[in-house]
């Protein structure tokens, strides 16, 4: 259960990145318990997959740290450890599911293939447990198990989705990021792809940093709110608290131009 | 005289305004110097014209409209806590566990059927499937929600039972305290007698209630004390 004395599974604190003279996040203080949603949100160029890049490990910051709470050690700062060790708990305790599919699928080898391969990577070698798995987790995100030997490239869109969701949650991941997952693919296919992620983010309990522009989609899925501007966040707080009571002049703004929600 | 020991919420001093940063900073005040004690097994009821403040006080001890000046004093997990300034997942863990809101309105996930959104509630407590299942269609029951609608989403549903669904959803726990806002607006009779029914049932069990009811049979029947926010901004 939560309460206020509980360690934060990632605390970053006091994070900038700078791309030469470009800014691309500043100051940036946050923190995401367990079995919680945060949600992202900002114009373009706010700096929303920036950040989403450094906290997941694959862009280590101008300044600032990251903290991950460890299953054995606890909090450590993940640009401090050893590119091994960050290697294994991206592959273990971090999932990424990336606005583009084929950042984060292998387009040239199977769906079934694509789904086995982190099981694969943290040490599972038993060929029928590893199908039977993969059968099960392309189950539970409603793919056809009669396209499993089909490559991803024969898939459409929120299949890709549904098949990168798969491959990540496969391991158990405790933290998953998500840039956009759902922009790109049509209204009713977003609706059904945003329930998958809700329903299966209760049942396993983990926790999640979604950036989307789609402030209907917030409501929904997050817990809590984060709004980007310029590079920095403007306000956070309970996700419908930030929506129906906002507080900085940028939030209000951002509420009030589009349709009730 | 008020038992101190029956206490489970405190507002004290509790002031609330809008800033309009669009519209030259313009500060539009609702409330302040709102101060009041809530017990065990007490209907409160909320009273004042249109525009006074009553939804924005019960969304405000909620943590959904957020407040400065003041406390919201709330028994919680054995303890007592001030919601003011309390960090999100602290207000998130008071809203699972002690404090309970009916809106005004029904706003869900879409594609969920109405039986599992009632459920649910329950299922991510910890409790069994068959359990949860069972109370989601007692309370439906109760509610008169007929059987053939439990199954769908209630998108499609007339004004009247949504609210009820809105109303299941939270009655299927058993929150200490509850904030109700216009529970029986869109109701006809014998609806708005379930609800009053349901209502009597958790104050008899001790459940603490704030609520807003425009119609004055449901204050009559429910209400065991009348606050108005137009004498308290006076008085202040
Ligand atoms: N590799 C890079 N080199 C230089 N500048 C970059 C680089 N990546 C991002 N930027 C700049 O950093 C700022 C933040 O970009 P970022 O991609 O984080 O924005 P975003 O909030 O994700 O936007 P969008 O909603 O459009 O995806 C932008 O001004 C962008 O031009
Ligand atoms: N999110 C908000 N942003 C700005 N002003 C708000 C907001 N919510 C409420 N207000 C204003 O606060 C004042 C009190 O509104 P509230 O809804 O609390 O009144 P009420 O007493 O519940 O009225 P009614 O009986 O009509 O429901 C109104 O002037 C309203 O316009
Ligand atoms: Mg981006
Ligand atoms: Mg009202």
């Amino acid at each position: 259960m939560t309460s206020n004395k509980e360690t934060p599974l990632l605390r970053v604190t006091e994070l900038s990145h700078y791309y030469g003279d470009q800014v691309g996040c500043e100051e940036i203080n946050l923190e995401v318990y367990n079995g919680e949603i945060l949600g992202i949100v900002g114009e373009s160029g706010s700096g929303k997959t920036t950040l989403l890049k450094i906290i997941s490990g694959l862009l280590p910051p101008t300044q600032g740290t990251i903290e991950f709470d460890k299953r054995i050690e606890g909090p450590s700062d993940i640009y401090q450890m050893s590119e091994p060790e960050r290697r294994l708990l991206m592959r273990t305790d971090w999932g990424i599911i990336y606005q583009n599919p084929k950042d984060g699928l292998r387009m040239n080898v199977s769906a079934g293939a694509n789904v086995g391969e982190r099981l694969m990577a943290v040490g599972a070698r038993n060929y029928s447990y590893i199908r039977a798995e993969s059968n099960d987790w392309l189950n539970k995100v409603e793919m056809d198990l009669g396209r499993i030997d089909h490559f991803p490239k024969t898939f459409s869109g929120g299949m890709l989705q549904r098949l990168q969701i798969a491959r990540n949650l496969i391991t158990k991941p405790r933290l998953v990021f998500m840039d956009e997952p759902t922009s790109g693919l049509d209204v009713s296919v977003q609706a059904r792809l945003l329930d998958l992620v809700r329903g299966l983010v209760n049942q396993l309990g983990i926790s999640c940093v979604i950036v989307s522009h789609d402030l209907g989609v917030m409501r929904l899925l997050s817990h809590r709110l984060m709004v980007m501007k310029s590079g920095k966040v403007v306000e956070q707080g309970l996700t419908d608290q930030v929506l129906d009571d906002p507080q900085a002049p940028y939030t209000q703004l951002l509420v009030s131009s589009i349709l009730p929600i | 005289m008020k038992n101190k020991l029956r206490e489970v919420l405190s507002v004290n001093n509790l002031k609330k305004s809008f800033i309009l940063h669009n519209q030259n900073s313009f500060e539009l005040p609702v409330f302040y110097n709102i101060s009041f004690s809530l017990s065990k097994g007490e209907c409160l009821v909320l009273s004042g014209s249109s525009g006074t403040g009553k939804s924005t006080l019960l969304r405000s001890i909620y943590g959904n409209y957020l407040t400065h000046l003041g406390e919201i004093n709330i028994y919680h997990n054995q303890s007592w806590i001030n919601l003011v300034g309390a960090p999100p997942h602290l207000i998130l863990d008071v809203r699972k566990q002690t404090l309970g809101y009916v809106s005004q309105f029904l706003r869900v996930i879409p594609r969920i059927s109405t039986l599992d959104l009632v459920a649910e509630p329950l299922l991510s407590r910890g409790e069994t499937e068959v359990n949860s299942i069972n109370r989601a269609k007692d309370i439906l029951k109760k509610l008169a929600i007929p059987e053939n609608l439990w199954n769908l989403p209630p998108a499609t549903f007339s004004g009247g039972e949504q609210q009820r669904v809105n109303i299941a959803i939270t009655f299927v726990r058993d929150f200490p305290i509850l904030l109700l806002d216009e529970p029986t607006a869109s109701l006809d009779t014998k609806n708005k007698q379930a609800v009053i029914d349901l209502i009597k049932n958790a104050k008899d069990k001790g459940t603490a209630i704030i609520g807003i009811f425009h119609d004055q049979s449901v204050r009559d029947s429910v209400g065991t004390t009348i606050f108005n926010i137009e004498e308290a901004k006076k008085a202040a």
